[in-house]
């Protein structure tokens, strides 16, 4: 029997807001527990939610971005449970009227579109440490920490239209680059900004209905969404061969053996009595409202994608990287209007390569590089004024805040292509080497490598390789 | 009347300081034997009436220094606040709600915190940890719920004025109850946070004190936006004193239900708010009789949101962060299940069952739906009303204050006593209510009041010219005695 | 309400009580209830202008951070330690 698989994903991505959901405790990243926290994210006796605007216009921007429908009114609702992480015992979410409906996001890859059933908004519940053990069974007593707490969050849900594991991670990775592109997550997978919950089934191939479904929670990265995925469908088929029944059940996933494992029954037993919430009057959002966020917004991946490819011929891979760095593309689209005799492609190569390395080292930060030098720098080396390896010396430099001015004239001014000048360098070396260019002579080319390395030890690098080449062999020729 | 006025004068003309003042109260509060305060703030009373006596500054609306009591579901910073309830015991809030802020800048000083029902569920005031409150008109009968510490306490003397919170008539009854004036603002004139909430949708804060024109001037003091409360509306007019009496009855049509002036109401009770309409018909109104339609379906419907919204309300009391902890259980599960049963009281108990039911899976349709459907209609049922009377009037309590212990064990019946007060809350409605007479038990009754949204001017106009024809004598007036 | 209704309630509530209470409780739930039926008199719908009595729009607030620290915080705690309010065992 062969069977299909079917899965659909519920994503958390958690807004960019300075502040949180409902209250004005900071959402800073690993400060000390319990200090970013307020009466309301503390859950105290008499503390009131009130919206944060800036989520709500960040909810809004997501939506437009996968292409849903704002809705003109949504509702915030009370999920009710009880939970050491969880201050006021009810989550405020949305569930009947959420913020948005119906999107689409495309994948390329597997020329395919997954629909979104819809967005809504809620808070993130705080963190607890266990303590005694490593998880939480055999932990003695767990500590609660509220700084994540309120933290503002929207959740993606797909239609159950994904069908296979790669498809599920193109389509995580897909929501990941739209989500911190226009800037509304920061998409950092480690500390838990970005994460998916995937509901699995199976059927086999030919049946209408849908099997039962599994729901496998908080997976945080993309490997282990495939990896759950994967797990989790041979899991369902053993199941279903060996005459059993799959359980509808929340599991988790366990990174390092790489199985899923269902949690106790009793967890999935829930019934949240969801309610509007009444300290919170409904969510209304006008058509001006929608287009003043799309009025700010800025370029989505897709029409990047197509316009650096189309018009700027950018190969693939530097699209990629641009759409996975935000600041990077920003560099690149400013500072390659400066360019004068380079083309943009040129640049792209040095951004995406040599640049985008040096930034991954500790201490070295975009905005020091001044975009005039960068640019100047790219044309000098396009006109063959100064060398490629010249460009990787000189580019630290200019992270450094050094001015291009004052490194070029440090190494003794731009490049030696005057063959004059070249020619009595070429030759002193010659004389120096014998041995070599008699190896050159006997046609060993290659051999000429070697005089290229000391004429450019003379000139610091400056002399233009390709000339160089050309006077050594043509010497060796001669004599 | 005012008594925030007479103490004005007194302070303005040197015959005490407001440290003598608070001195005086608060010894007032210690002699009490009436339970109706649970904690006075004797050193930070004492402070803030030094600073005040230090100070220059004078405030427009009142002089600095009138002590006011809260009711013990207000968050005041540094200060005790429990719900009446053993789940807070020990509890002192680390920010101070709204509502009490306002007051202390226009210069009030709280001067303790009174008793209540736990969670202000209750309208008797016998469901506190902290005991029973007399009734200052007679000690063998409750003074009514759930603020019945703040209604007691200004009925008493003990405070000139003081604030309680309204869900279903909880200001309003026991105003009735002790023969005192107490108002329920529109929902939305004054801020809940920092109050402890019962229903989110229903809660209001308000004043009481012996005098409409004392109800006024508290009221003025605590209203307005609080961009801390979502539901808290901004309004241009929050000046009540000022044109306090410059209004008239004189063609005003007030509609009464018959519903409330029939066998639901003890005879007593009927006859007293008969003569008040006589009074009201003789000043000039019109009075008009009509069927309200919805006063069991109401009753019904508040029966179901605010035990919904409370058994939602109620879930941070689980012994993680404040509160009481059970010293027994093993698991946080455990923890929390019995922290919860060691905490609550029976009728805490009784709503957050009967609020979780109504919202469980297959039965919210049916329940919270329903009530929310019906909350629609008698919000507008109000609103026709509204268009055609200025004032909807009628006994605040079908009652007047019962014996202490009467409705044990028949929480139906305590229910069915906020007929007349519960469909105010639905609509959101401003009331208030005032004493009109003594029953042959020489027990008052209350008169209530219901204007529109955000009618309290005219609704405190009329109720202050009817105060004044009615010339109803309160049981123990506040005296300064600085002899005490 | 029978008395395993009462059980789940109890459940969803994370609420203990005696035997004894359940059973007095369920017969005064039980009342209550039947009390609700009123609520099918009505088959009216409100307008919607009525669904909230007061004005309709939700407030919001500016995305500035503020700092909140208080030393009743950890005071209030049943069980204070690392900085965070410490639980039993959860398994």
């Amino acid at each position: 029997m062969t069977y299909e698989l079917i899965i659909g994903l519920e994503i958390h991505a958690q807004l960019n807001t300075n502040s949180k959901l409902f209250c004005p405790a900071a959402t800073d990243f690993g400060d000390s527990p319990n200090t970013n926290v307020s009466p309301v994210s503390l859950g105290l006796p008499g503390a009131l939610p009130v919206l944060n605007k800036d989520a709500v216009r960040m909810a809004i921007m997501a939506g437009l971005a996968l292409d849903c429908d704002i809705q003109e009114r949504s509702v915030f609702a009370r999920k009710n449970y009880f939970y050491a992480d969880l201050p006021k015992g009810y989550q405020i979410s949305q569930f009947e009227f959420p913020i948005c409906l119906g999107g689409k996001v495309h994948l390329d890859e597997f020329n395919k579109t997954i629909n979104v059933t819809r967005i809504h908004m809620e808070e993130d519940a705080g963190k607890l440490n266990h303590q005694g053990a490593d998880g939480i069974a055999g932990a003695t007593s767990s500590i609660a920490d509220l700084n994540r707490a309120g933290v503002p969050l929207i959740e993606i849900v797909s239609e159950p239209e994904i069908r296979s594991a790669k498809e599920a991670r193109a389509y995580m990775e897909k929501v990941h680059q739209i989500l911190s592109f226009i800037g509304v997550c920061d998409g950092d997978l480690e500390k838990g900004s970005f994460r998916c919950d995937a509901n699995i089934s199976i059927r086999p191939v030919g049946q209408v209905e849908f099997g039962t479904r599994t729901e496998v929670k908080n997976l945080n990265s993309f490997r282990s969404l495939e990896r759950a995925i994967n797990f989790e469908m041979k899991r369902q088929i053993k199941v279903v061969e060996s005459g059993g029944k799959i359980i509808q059940q929340t599991m988790n996933f366990d990174d390092v053996s790489g199985e899923t494992s269902a949690l106790r029954s009793k967890e999935n037993a829930h019934d949240y009595r969801y309610f509007p919430d009444p300290d919170l009057k409904p969510l209304l959002v006008t058509q001006t409202d929608i287009d003043q966020v799309k009025s700010s917004m800025s370029e989505l991946p897709d029409a990047v994608r197509q316009r650096f490819s189309s018009e700027l011929s950018l190969p693939d891979h530097d699209i990629k990287v641009y759409l996975q760095t935000k600041n990077l593309f920003n560099f690149f689209e400013s500072a390659r209007l400066k360019l004068n005799v380079a083309s943009a492609k040129d640049m792209s190569k040095w951004v995406v390569g040599e640049l985008n390395a040096l930034l991954k080292t500790d201490d070295v930060l975009l905005e020091r590089l001044s975009q005039d030098d960068f640019a100047a720098l790219i044309d000098q080396c396009s006109s063959g004024d100064i060398s490629t390896k010249m460009v990787k010396d000189i580019l630290p430099r200019l992270l450094k805040s050094e001015p291009l001015t004052s490194v070029l004239s440090a190494l003794g001014g731009a490049q030696i292509s005057n063959e004059s000048e070249l020619l009595s360098i070429v030759n002193s070396v010659l004389a120096a080497n014998p041995d070599v260019v008699a190896k050159i002579k006997n046609g060993k080319v290659a051999s000429a490598n070697f005089l290229m390395g000391q004429v450019m030890k003379e000139t610091k690098g400056r002399a233009k390789p390709d000339t160089v080449r050309e006077l050594i062999l043509n010497a060796c020729e001669a004599q | 009347m005012s008594i925030l006025r007479q103490i004005e004068k007194d302070l303005n003309s040197g015959q005490y300081t407001v440290a003598e003042l608070t001195q005086a109260v608060l010894k007032k509060i210690a002699a009490d034997d009436t339970n109706s305060f649970i904690e006075s703030f004797d050193s930070s009373a004492l402070n803030t009436a030094a600073e005040i006596d230090a100070s220059d500054q004078t405030s427009s609306l009142i002089a600095k220094g009138m002590p006011v009591g809260i009711k013990d579901n207000m968050c005041f910073e540094n200060h005790g606040v429990t719900c009446a309830s053993a789940i807070l015991d020990g509890y002192k809030s680390p920010y101070t709600s709204t509502a009490v802020q306002n007051m202390l800048d226009r210069g009030f000083v709280p001067v303790g915190r009174l008793n209540m029902d736990e969670f202000a569920m209750g309208s008797s005031n016998e469901y506190s940890i902290y005991g029973l409150v007399d009734n200052p008109w007679d000690a063998s009968c409750v003074p009514g719920g759930s603020s019945g510490g703040s209604a007691a306490a200004v009925a008493s003397g003990l405070v000139p004025v003081s604030l309680g919170s309204d869900t279903g008539g909880s200001i309003r009854q026991p105003a009735s109850f002790c023969g005192v004036v107490g108002l329920k603002p529109t929902y939305g004139r004054v801020s809940r946070y920092g109050l402890i909430a019962f229903a989110s949708s229903l809660d209001q804060i308000g004043p009481f004190a012996q005098y409409v024109e004392d109800v006024a001037i508290l009221f003025e003091s605590i209203c307005g936006f609080d961009s801390n409360d979502s539901t808290s509306e901004l309004r241009t007019d929050q000046s009540f004193v000022d044109q306090l009496k410059s209004g008239t009855l004189t063609g005003k049509r007030i509609g009464v239900p018959n519903e409330l002036m029939s066998e639901k109401v003890a005879t007593s009770v009927q006859d007293a708010i008969r003569k008040t309409l006589k009074t009201l018909e003789s000043a000039g109104a019109i009075i008009d009789y009509f069927d309200f339609k919805y006063f069991d379906e109401a009753l019904a419907t508040y029966y179901i949101l605010a035990p919904a919204e409370a058994s939602s309300n109620l879930s941070r009391f689980d012994g993680v962060r404040y509160g009481h902890r059970s010293a027994k259980g093993q698991t946080l599960r455990d923890m929390i299940e019995l922290s919860r049963q060691e905490g609550f009281g029976d009728e805490v108990k009784r709503r957050i069952i009967l609020g979780t039911y109504v919202l469980s899976s297959g039965y919210y349709d049916a329940y919270y739906g329903k009530a929310q459907q019906v909350r629609g209609v008698v919000t507008q049922r109000y609103s026709d009303l509204l268009n055609q009377y200025d004032f909807i009037c009628s006994p605040t309590a079908p009652t007047t204050a019962f014996k202490k212990g009467a409705h044990e064990g028949d929480p139906l019946t305590m229910y069915l006593s906020d007929l007349a007060t519960i469909p105010v809350n639905l609509a959101g409605l401003p009331a208030i209510s005032i004493p009109c007479g003594l029953d042959s038990n020489g027990l008052p009754i209350g008169f209530q009041m219901t204007g529109g949204w955000f009618q309290e001017q005219s609704l405190l106009q009329a109720a202050y010219e009817l105060e004044q024809r009615l010339a109803f004598k309160p049981k123990n007036q506040f005296r300064m005695d600085p002899l005490l | 309400m029978s008395n395993i209704d009462v059980d789940s309630i109890l459940d969803l509530s994370c609420l203990a009580i005696t035997d004894e209470r359940k059973k007095e409780f369920s017969g005064q739930l039980q009342k209550i209830l039947d009390y609700m039926s009123v609520l099918n008199n009505v088959d009216q719908l409100p307008d919607p202008q009525f669904e909230w009595p007061i004005s309709k729009d939700v407030v919001t607030r500016e995305d500035v951070p503020k700092l909140f620290e208080h030393p009743l915080v950890e005071q209030n705690a049943p069980d204070f330690k690392s900085g965070g309010f410490s639980v039993p065992r959860i398994i």
